[in-house]
C-alpha cells in the first residue's frame, strides 16, 4: 500500500464553541486515483468532510493535507461537484460555463474551446454548448457540472451527493457513466452519498461514517467487485446486505436522537 | 418597499412563446390596448361634454387642442426636454451611486451594518420633504431639483443592488474559489452578473420615481419644465393646459419605461433568463 494521497487527523469540527461537534477525531486516508465513498445516514456529518477538503471550511483541531501539503482553503487542485445547480452560471452558455475555471486560469479561448468540447463529448453533451443551463434537465446539468470539473487538471474530485435531485433512472445512468468517466480518466474522488446501490457501483472503497453529533468513520469497506458493475447480481445483493446493516444501525441511532 | 424581485412589472411578457399561438397571443395585447385606451377617451370626452361639462374639466378635444397650441408656442419642447434632462441626469447619477453604494454594502457586511440606519431612515423620506431644506441650501436653481431626483432614484436601486449580492447562492461563489478564483474575480465574474437583474429592476423602479418626484420638484423651485407648466397653468387657469401635460408626463414615462425594457431585453437578456 502507497503513502497516503490525502489524509485526515484527528480532525474535529464546530461549527461554534457552543454547539455540539460535528465531527470527533475524524481519521481518514485516501489513495491517489481511488473512488471512494462516504456513507452514511443525513445530519451526519459527510458534507461536512467534504467542505473541510475543499477548504471552504477549516477544521477546530487536526489537519488535513494533499500529498503531504496541508490544505488551508479552496484550491485548483480540488474541483467541487455540487448537489444542486447553483453553481452553474446563468447568464452563461453550457460551453462557457465548463471552460470558467479555465478561463480564471487564463488559458488561451481557443485551447478553452478545444478542451471543453472534449469534455463535453465525454459527459454526452455534444451539441449542447450554446443552450443555457435553464434550458437543460436536471440530469444534464449535473453532466455539465461534471465536464467543468474534467476540464481542469485538478487531481482531485469531490461529490457532493451529484445525484440526488435526478430521478432515479437518469440517476442509474449518470452512475454508469460516471464509472466510465473515471476509469478513463483516473482522478481521485470523494463522493458522498446516502444511497447504499450508488455507493456500490462507484466506489472502491466504502466508509460508513457514525450516526452525528460527534461523528467520525465507522468502518470502512472494501468493494473489489469487478467493473462495469451490475446492479443485478449475487455479489452486489451480498455487499448491499452487508452495508445496509452497518449503515441502518446509524440510521436508527439518528431516528432515535431525533425523535426523544 | 417592494421590488427586489427582478421579474417585477414584466407582464409584457406574455408573448414571449414561439410559433403561431404567441402571434396571435400578441393581437389580442395589441386590440385589447387599443379599445382600451381609446374607449377611456371616449368616455372622457362624453363625460366633460355630456355629464360635467365645466371649464374645470375640459374635454379631450380641447386638452388636445391646448397640446397643439402649446406646442406651436415652442414652450412645450423647451419644457419637455428640460424635465427629461434633470431626469436622466439625475437618474443616472442616482443609478451610478446607488448600485455603487449598493455592491458594497452588500460585499462588506461591516458597511452594511454601519450604514444600515441611515438607509432604512432617508428611504422612508419622502423627497418631496426635501424640497424645502433642498432650497435653503442650494437655492431655487437646477441643483435643487436635480438634488431630489437623485435621491428618489437612488435608495431603491441602492436596496435592490444591495439584496442582490446578498442573495448570490453561496454554491457559487464556492464554485469558483475552488477553481482558484481571487476575491476580484469572484466580484466581476460571480458577483457582478448576478447581482445585474436586481441591478435593472432597481433602475427601472428607480426610473418612475424620478418621474414622480421631478414634477414636484419643478413646480415649488423653478422656472421651466412639465411641472412648472402645470403650475402655471393653475394661476392662469388654464385648466387644458394643465391635462395637456399631464398627458404628455404620463406618455413620456410609459415610453421611457419601454425603451427601459426593450434595451434591457436586448443586451442584458443573458442576464435575465433564469439567473
Amino acid at each position: 500500500m502507497s503513502a497516503p494521497y490525502i489524509s485526515f487527523r484527528d480532525v474535529c469540527f464546530t461549527y461554534n464553541e457552543r454547539a455540539a461537534e460535528v465531527l470527533s477525531n475524524l481519521n481518514l486516508e485516501l489513495k491517489r486515483g481511488e473512488f471512494f465513498l462516504l456513507l452514511g445516514p443525513s445530519g451526519c456529518g459527510k458534507t461536512t468532510v467534504l467542505n473541510l477538503l475543499a477548504g471552504f471550511e477549516q477544521p477546530t483541531v487536526g489537519q488535513i493535507a494533499v500529498g503531504g501539503t496541508p490544505v488551508t482553503g479552496p484550491g485548483p487542485d480540488r474541483i467541487v461537484i455540487f448537489q444542486g445547480d447553483d453553481s452553474l452560471l446563468g447568464w452563461l452558455s453550457t460551453m462557457e460555463n465548463v471552460e470558467f475555471g479555465l478561463m480564471l486560469a487564463g488559458m488561451g479561448r481557443r485551447e478553452r474551446r478545444a478542451r471543453a468540447d472534449r469534455a463535453l463529448k465525454m459527459v454526452g453533451l455534444a451539441g449542447q454548448d450554446g443552450k443555457h443551463p435553464h434550458e437543460l434537465s436536471g440530469g444534464m446539468k449535473q453532466r455539465v457540472q461534471i465536464a467543468r470539473a474534467l476540464v481542469c487538471d485538478a487531481d482531485i474530485l469531490l461529490m457532493d451527493e451529484p445525484f440526488a435531485a435526478v430521478d432515479a433512472q437518469t440517476r442509474a445512468i449518470l452512475q454508469d457513466e460516471l464509472a466510465r468517466i473515471w476509469m478513463e480518466t483516473q482522478r481521485t474522488v470523494l463522493f458522498i452519498t446516502h444511497d447504499i446501490a450508488e455507493a456500490i457501483i462507484l466506489g472502491d472503497r466504502i466508509g460508513v461514517m457514525r450516526a452525528g453529533p460527534r461523528s467520525g468513520v465507522k468502518e470502512i469497506i472494501a468493494n473489489d467487485l469487478p467493473r462495469p458493475r451490475s446492479r443485478g447480481d449475487v455479489a452486489f445483493a451480498n455487499m448491499y446486505a452487508r452495508i445496509e446493516r452497518a449503515v441502518s444501525e446509524e440510521v436508527q441511532l439518528t431516528v432515535q436522537r431525533e425523535t426523544r | 418597499m417592494s421590488g427586489v424581485s427582478p421579474s417585477v412589472a414584466s407582464s409584457s411578457l406574455a408573448g414571449v412563446g414561439g410559433g403561431r399561438r404567441a402571434l396571435a397571443d400578441r393581437q389580442t395585447v395589441l386590440v385589447l390596448s387599443l379599445v382600451s385606451i381609446l374607449g377611456a377617451l371616449v368616455l372622457w370626452q362624453i363625460t366633460s361634454t355630456l355629464v360635467y361639462r365645466s371649464i374645470l374639466f375640459p374635454s379631450f378635444i380641447k386638452t388636445a387642442g391646448a397640446l397643439v397650441a402649446t406646442a406651436r408656442e415652442g414652450l412645450l419642447l423647451r419644457d419637455i426636454s428640460a424635465t427629461l434632462s434633470r431626469v436622466l441626469i439625475g437618474f443616472l447619477v442616482g443609478s451610478v451611486g446607488g448600485v455603487t453604494l449598493g455592491l458594497l454594502m452588500g460585499s462588506v457586511p461591516l458597511v452594511r451594518t454601519f450604514f444600515d440606519p441611515y438607509l432604512n431612515f432617508f428611504r422612508f423620506v419622502t423627497p418631496i420633504a426635501w424640497i424645502a431644506p433642498a432650497t435653503i441650501w442650494f437655492g431655487v436653481g437646477e441643483t435643487s431639483r436635480l438634488f431630489l431626483v437623485v435621491y428618489a432614484t437612488i435608495f431603491i436601486i441602492l436596496v435592490n443592488t444591495m439584496a442582490g449580492v446578498t442573495r448570490i447562492h453561496r454554491d457559487r461563489v464556492r464554485m469558483a474559489r475552488a477553481f482558484g478564483a481571487r476575491s476580484w474575480q469572484v466580484f466581476v465574474y460571480i458577483t457582478l452578473p448576478a447581482t445585474l437583474p436586481f441591478i435593472l429592476t432597481g433602475m427601472r423602479i428607480g426610473m418612475g420615481n424620478s418621474f414622480m418626484t421631478v414634477i414636484g420638484a419643478e413646480m415649488l423651485a423653478g422656472n421651466n419644465g412639465l411641472g412648472y407648466l402645470i403650475y402655471s397653468s393653475r394661476i392662469y387657469f388654464k385648466s387644458d393646459v394643465m391635462f395637456a401635460t399631464i398627458l404628455i408626463l404620463g406618455i413620456l414615462g410609459f415610453f421611457a419605461d419601454r425603451v427601459f425594457d426593450v434595451a434591457q431585453r436586448r443586451f442584458f437578456w443573458r442576464y435575465r433568463a433564469g439567473h
